[in-house]
This record gives C-alpha cells, structure tokens and sequence, in this order.
C-alpha cells in the first residue's frame, strides 16, 4: 500500500507543479515545451508502435 | 595591530563606499617621499592667507568604483596581511553583491521565458499525449484501448492467480492494484483456446 500512495503523490504533486508554473508568465512557457517534449519523447520511443498502425495485415491475421 | 587592522579596515570601506576620495600625497610633501610636519600657527596663517597666489587647490582623484571581484581580492590581501579574518560586515557587503548578481540573472532568465513565443495552447500537446498514452503506447502487446475492447467483447478480465489476489481474507497488494493493466493482460483460458482452435 505503501507503494501505491508514494506513487500517486508522485503523480499529483508532479501535475500540481505543472498547474501552479502554467499559472505564471514564464512558467508557461516551461511547462508549454515540457508537454510537447514529452510528445516527441513518446512519439519517437513508440515509434514501432505507431507505424504498425500503417501496416496491413493485422485484422484478419 | 587591532588598531591598524581597524584603521585599514576604515580606509578600505569607506573607498569602497565611494565617501572617501583619494588624493595625491606627493604635491603636498617636502618632496621626500615623507608628508610634511605639521604646520606652526605662523606657517598655518601664511599658506591661508598665500595659498591663491603660491599653490593651486589639489583635485581630488575619484575614488575609483569596486566590483565584486576587487572587493574580494582587497580581502583576501587584507586577510592575509592581518593574519586575522575581517569583520562580518565585509563578507555580508560581498555577499550582498553577489546575491544582487545572482538575482540579476535571475531576472533576465525570466523576461527571456516570457518573450519566447508559445504558438497555440498548452490544451493540444496534453490531448496528443493523452491519445498516445491511450492508443498508442503498448501494454503488454496491446494499447489500452486494445484490453478496454477486450475486456468489453469478454476476452480479457480480472481473474484470480495472475499474480494478483482478490481473496476476502486477504489484502489486495499495492503492486496489484498498480499493475491493474497487468492482471488485464490475463486472457481467459477459453478464450485463447477457441482463439487457437480457429474460431476467430
């Protein structure tokens, strides 16, 4: 149990900083490329993944 | 030597203050090198009264301004010549000018951020990272949407003895509740037997 709830105040305090910095003219912007690095970090390490979208063949097995 | 030491001390804040100028010495010496004695009552009336004609005023030289870097080296010399550490109100001043560049730098880091342009909002990365967590990224073989149509159709569900334990007499883990994904990934048994005898 223990585990579980250092997990999810790891989580909510994570958002709650992004929240708090988005409030403010330069933390916005931090938080604005911190989003979208994080896409391309996902976009790029799910890249296999996000190709076998594009490929035939996986419906009908 | 605490006096000096405190003499010295005086001279350099108050240079550094800029409420001190230095003057030059040399022209009111004997020429020496040595300051001249101290004038007699005479003597005292005479230069008063004479000073227009024979010398001109000296013009104080500006007391030149210390940066942070000066006032340190100054310091350190006068550390070192003392032998003793100075007073606090040295390093606190010291202190202070490196906390106002510090602060500075601050300062610029911000107006910097808040000049740098953020075309759109912050709304559409968070929805493209939200649909790529949900649809994209795999959880043992399969997006999240992939076991939600799963679980939905009935091929894939909660089930006792995949590392998970859902007993009333016993508590549920932590890892097993964070795993819920994993406990997902247990495909029924006859599921995956009609699914290997070709019914799908």
């Amino acid at each position: 149990m223990t585990g579980f709830i250092a997990w999810l105040t790891s989580w909510l305090l994570l958002i709650i900083l992004l929240m708090v910095l988005a409030q403010r003219s330069w933390g916005h912007t931090i938080v604005y490329y911190v989003l979208w690095m994080s896409v391309l970090f996902v976009v790029v390490t799910q890249g296999k993944s996000i190709a076998s979208i594009f490929e035939s063949g996986d419906i009908d097995g | 030597m605490g006096k000096q030491r405190d003499e010295a001390m005086a001279t350099i804040t108050a240079i550094a203050d800029g409420t001190t100028a230095i003057t030059d010495d040399t022209q009111t010496s004997s020429g020496d090198g040595h300051p001249r004695p101290a004038p007699t009552p005479e003597e005292e009336t005479k230069t008063t009264d004479g000073q227009a004609e024979d010398e001109k005023p000296v013009a104080p030289i500006a007391a030149p301004t210390l940066d942070a870097k000066s006032l340190s080296q100054i310091e350190k010399r006068t550390e070192k010549r003392t032998g003793e550490p100075l007073p606090k109100l040295e390093k606190q001043k010291l202190d202070e000018k490196i906390a106002s560049g510090a602060e500075r730098a601050v300062i610029q880091t911000k107006r910097l951020l808040e000049k740098t342009s953020t075309p759109g909002s912050i709304t559409l990365p968070l929805l493209l990272l939200a649909l790529l967590w949900f649809l994209i990224i795999p959880v043992n073989g399969k997006p999240r949407i992939g076991w939600l149509w799963s679980v939905i159709v009935g091929d894939a569900g909660l089930q006792r003895g995949a590392g998970a334990d859902f007993g009333e007499d016993e508590p549920v883990s932590a890892t097993d509740q964070q795993n819920v994904f994993v406990q997902l990934a247990t495909v029924r048994k006859d599921t995956f037997n009609s699914f290997s005898e070709g019914e799908f």
